[in-house]
């Protein structure tokens, strides 16, 4: 796209606004990793270091090591997994057919259901939790990770479908209609021509409902109450305890927990930046 | 200073943690391979659920499920014990047990909390029983303990746990240098002192002083006190508007006025407070033992070099205090073994099994039971017995002299808003201290209202 | 869908004879109803209950764990005379406004730098996404310890950069609160946008491109008439959402400033928070608030859809 030549003021101004974005997104992760490896003595000071002075790692040893009644930290990562992957798939499965209804079949109620499912932004979570508690106390499904997948659908759904809704919105219906004259049915045209279309589409609605529960951490602490269930989040968020803070095991903790994040984008970053569908259009 | 030989054991616990249980990692050891050899209670035994509060100092965390397992297998019975911290996270969990009437068998709270759950009717009253039964055993309570937890009928909602008095810390090297004695004999000694060491180009502030959400009953609950005056009577009416409480918040807000604290203390992060003295940015401050516990941890320097005291009478009238948070143990009102809650309560309480855990504590935990009180660490450590003699004496319960209400803990227990709306709007607003003051007795009118 | 039927039936005209028009619609129909079936059952059930609740709850006064007591229209007349609601009403708008407006243009223009082939592209399109992908609450928190005005990193290096010679006190200046938040919502919102541009603008056919170069479009003109159209359907429902999750955005205030210093801070959410655990809380009177801010949101909900529609039928 920016193949014509540019002004050296236009080239300028762009360089050092990527560098100042670039910085502002590097600053604070690399000031989080640096403090995950510093001894507290050395973070609780005036001035601050900018580099560890004596790096260590007593914070990932302490974050590693079973406390009280929580389990280690990595055990917790596995909990957020399983509650993460579960509810992702959840998502965008029921977000696939409900955006495809939604963008290519013509029904009565079509517009009121796109409205409703966007109901759960219309009140905050933490009027929402006592509610749901009581619910899934009396269905019996408290402390179970499928209770949990259930209540990340609150964002979930309503996310994947009107991402995916605009993402499809953008293929033209005329591709899957030579597909279904060529005698595919409707379920084959979607899954070989409208998924693959859309495919950064669905990596990007993949990769946001995986990142916001996997960061959850309200429902988690509520929803499952055995120690031995709880989440990445609700480990790090109870580091937070009073107003004593162990900084570098918090740190450690939110280094460790955003690495499966991070990993998943750069799995997912080939299918949205490959630009698979560029050129296949029309 | 003594050094550790193991990166792990030093941040797991803190260093005086490590000198203390030293002498007691045979004890704890044994305490351990108790639960573990001990036979499981039959799966027919009655299953007993406990909340517990997830402290500051590991080494409470790592001791006090251990010790509740060796109570349960001791008793033949099994236990589901979890500790859930003092954040928005936690308060969240206890709010929905509460709003779902979940209660777990045992659970731990602040006696303002608890006061609350009382007023709600979510209390069994065998927790009176067992205070009652408990008076004769171990030596008894320690004096004026159960003032703790007497409801405003004078009904005993809890069983005493233990208390964390607020202390003012001061940094020795800085005052020994200038001649000053700590801690001072009175409060304008005090500003006089942060005074002499203030000096912000150099990076030190005479004190740290919250004026945020957090940390205020160790600070606005106490200001009162130190002028004669109080935010409650003896007989639970809220007293606001008085020459003494007036004077009580103008002393406090001075703090800020003259700059002696830093500006970022109106905001809750805990500049004003805590991180002030851990960074070594401020030279007096008022905390419980979580900062000191905090500082035996990441800043052993200055823990060297900290004396506490009580907050100083301020006149004639006011005398020297110390708010003192007390944590009680309550059996839940629909709990289906609330005599046997009683129980296992009264034998957690036993000095065989508490002594290590108030230990553990490192200094922020004081004892309620007298027999527990005689024991080698309150008496002989050179930091606690300090603790012991200087300030338990002038230790008050938050709701002093007065009952626990649900209005007095709606409006002055931790993190209530309204102390923080009551200085934002002079240090923030401009609005005078007189006005505000008003407007605070006006919230403490509707908060009443909400509780006839 | 107007647009896809008519495509059909323009290209199947076999299939236009009215009997079986109808069966084509009914099948249609119910295969609407099947696909969307899931989605209606599981929000229905965790999202409807709950909202019900909670509507009928803003009639009662409603502490946590204590008896409801009914006190008809109270909540609502408490929160609409309350100067402090019509104070967070304003510092959202303000905080919405510049927010959005921020994360549009930066999401955008780094989306678009990031089409551009230049060495290490994959790893800057991922970096990028950092800020958002970081747990929210260590990433605000390690903000607020870097904000802090005497300890903190930030004042450190403009001090030593000579940018200042007084330290700011980013959170608690009257005049720098408000503005610092809406900063700190921007760094973690902006890769949102980038995210969901980035892979709209995968989908725009380069063959555009081409033949707006033969005409001899300049950049401008080739951003302002392929491609934005082209994402637009993208960044309308990403701007909506945003907007919606900025409205109701509550950690990042909450952790940094709590609403404060005095409400300076104080959107509508953290007033909603303060009203519903304050003390010992009162769920009805923050339910009362919900409701009160629910038409904003369903009219935002209302124009987002009129205007995909719009797009659609454009297609």
């Amino acid at each position: 796209m920016a193949r014509t030549s540019q002004s050296w003021g236009l080239r300028t101004l762009k360089i050092g606004f990527m560098s100042l974005v670039g910085l502002s997104v590097a600053f604070p992760v690399y000031w989080m990793v640096i403090t995950s490896f510093k001894p507290n003595s050395e973070i609780y000071q005036r001035n601050p270091t900018f580099y560890p002075q004596a790096p260590t790692l007593d914070a990932y040893v302490a974050l590693m090591t079973p406390h009280g009644t929580r389990a280690p930290f990595v055990a917790t990562m596995g909990n957020s997994l399983i509650a993460a992957v579960g509810s992702t798939l959840v998502s965008v499965i029921i977000g696939i057919f409900a955006a495809y209804a939604l963008t290519r079949l013509r029904f009565r109620g079509r517009e009121a259901f796109s409205g409703l499912i966007f109901g759960c932004y219309v009140f905050p979570g933490i009027l929402m939790f006592i509610p749901i508690y009581l619910m899934f106390q009396w269905l019996g499904i408290l402390d179970t990770f499928f209770g949990l997948i259930i209540s990340y659908q609150i964002f979930g759904i309503p996310f994947a479908t009107w991402m995916l809704r605009s993402y499809f919105a953008t293929i033209p219906a005329s591709l899957e209609d030579s597909a279904r004259i060529d005698g595919c049915n409707r379920l084959q045209s979607i899954i070989y021509v409208t998924l693959p279309l859309a495919a950064p589409g669905i990596a990007a609605a993949t990769i946001f409902t995986f990142t916001a529960a996997w960061n959850e951490f309200l429902f988690a602490q509520v929803l499952l109450q055995k120690p031995q269930y709880q989440t990445a989040q609700v480990a790090l968020y109870s580091l937070l305890n009073g107003d004593s803070v162990a900084w570098n095991q918090l740190m450690g903790g939110s280094v460790l927990v955003s690495l499966p994040v991070i990993v998943l984008f750069f799995a997912a970053q080939r299918y949205i930046g490959s630009g698979l569908t560029a050129g296949a259009v029309k | 200073m003594k050094k550790t030989t193991s990166p792990l054991y030093e941040s797991l616990v803190s260093r005086r943690d490590v000198l203390h249980l030293a002498g007691k990692s045979a004890a704890f050891a044994g305490f351990v391979s108790a639960t573990q050899t001990l036979p499981a209670a039959a799966q027919s035994a009655p299953t007993l659920r406990i909340w517990m509060g997830e402290d500051y100092v590991p080494a409470w965390n790592d001791y006090l499920p251990v010790m509740i397992q060796k109570v349960a297998a001791e008793m033949e019975i099994n236990v589901e014990v979890e500790l859930t911290p003092d954040n928005d996270v936690g308060r969240a969990r206890r709010n929905t047990a509460l709003e779902s009437d979940t209660l777990p068998d045992i659970i731990q709270g602040t006696t303002a909390d608890s006061a609350r759950l009382d007023g709600l009717g979510k209390l069994h009253p065998i927790a009176a029983e067992v205070v009652e039964r408990m008076r004769g055993t171990n030596g008894g309570w320690t004096a004026g303990i159960e003032e703790f937890v007497k409801g405003p009928t004078g009904n005993i909602f809890g069983v005493p746990f233990f208390t964390r008095p607020w202390m003012v810390h001061y940094r020795t090297d800085l005052f020994d240098k200038i001649g000053i004695t700590t801690p001072p004999a009175t409060l304008e000694d005090l500003m006089e002192a942060a005074r002499a060491v203030h000096n912000p180009a150099e990076g030190i502030y005479g004190a740290g002083m919250p004026y945020g959400q957090a940390d205020m009953d160790g600070h606005m609950v106490a200001f009162p006190w130190l002028h004669g005056g109080a935010w409650q009577n003896a007989a639970g009416e809220l007293t606001v508007e008085t020459e003494e409480n007036l004077a009580g918040l103008k002393a406090y807000l001075r703090f800020f006025e003259e700059g002696l604290t830093p500006q970022d203390s109106l905001n809750w992060g805990g500049i004003g407070n805590n991180n002030a003295y851990l960074t070594g940015l401020s030279a007096i401050v008022c905390n419980t033992g979580s900062l000191f516990a905090a500082l035996n941890r990441d800043r052993p320097d200055l823990a060297e070099v900290t004396r506490f005291g009580p907050w100083p009478s301020a006149t004639a009238n006011g005398s020297p205090a110390a708010t003192t948070i007390g944590f009680c143990l309550n059996i839940a009102h629909n709990s289906p073994n609330a005599e046997l809650a009683g129980q296992f309560i009264e034998k957690m309480l036993e000095p065989e099994n508490m002594a290590p855990l108030l230990e553990a504590g490192s200094g922020q935990a004081m004892p309620v039971r007298e027999e527990l009180t005689l024991i080698d660490y309150f008496q002989n450590d050179p930091i606690v017995g300090s603790i012991v003699e200087n300030i338990v004496p002038h230790a008050r319960p938050l709701t002093s002299p007065g009952p626990n209400t649900p209005q007095y803990g709606e409006l002055v227990s931790n993190n209530s808003p309204y102390f923080q709306d009551m200085l934002h709007r002079v240090l923030v607003d401009g609005m005078s201290a007189e006005e505000s003051l008003k407007l605070f007795a006006a919230d403490g009118d509707a908060v009443t209202a909400k509780y006839q | 869908m107007r647009s896809a039927t008519s495509q059909k039936s323009h290209l199947a005209p076999a299939v236009s004879s009215g009997d079986l028009r109808k069966i084509a619609k009914r099948n249609e129909t119910l295969t609407g109803y099947a696909f969307l079936m899931p989605a209606i059952l599981v929000l229905g059930f965790i999202l409807l209950i709950p909202f019900v609740q909670a509507c009928i709850l803003s009639f009662y006064d409603k502490p946590i764990g204590g008896e409801a007591s009914y006190v008809g229209l109270h909540n609502y007349v408490a929160t609409l005379t309350d100067p402090k609601f019509a104070t967070a009403v304003g510092n959202t708008v303000v905080f919405v406004v510049f927010s959005i407006a921020f994360k549009i243009v930066i999401g955008m223009s780094v989306a678009l730098a990031l089409t551009a082939e230049f060495p290490g592209r994959g790893l800057a399109r991922v970096a990028v996404l950092i800020p958002w992908a970081l747990p929210e609450i260590s990433a605000i928190l390690s903000w607020v310890w870097m904000l802090d005005g005497n300890v903190g990193a930030l004042n450190s290096i403009l001090r030593k950069l000579g940018l200042v010679t007084t330290n700011i006190y980013f959170l608690s200046d009257r005049d720098w609160a408000l503005p610092t938040v809406t900063a700190i919502n921007i760094w973690r919102g902006f890769p949102f946008f980038t995210l969901t541009l980035l892979a709209a603008l995968q989908t725009v056919d380069g063959k555009l491109y081409e033949a707006a170069e033969l005409d001899g479009a300049n950049a401008w003109h080739k951003f302002w008439y392929i491609t934005l159209p082209s994402i637009m359907p993208v960044l309308l429902v990403t701007t909506l959402l945003s907007t919606i999750w900025t409205t109701n955005s509550f950690t990042t205030i909450f952790v940094l400033t709590g609403g404060g210093p005095s409400d300076i801070t104080t959107t509508v959410p953290i007033y909603t928070y303060d009203e519903a655990f304050k003390g010992y809380g009162n769920l009805g009177r923050a339910a009362s608030v919900a409701v009160i801010t629910l038409p904003f949101i369903i009219a935002m909900i209302v124009f987002l859809m009129r205007v995909m529609r719009k797009r659609e039928e454009m297609e």
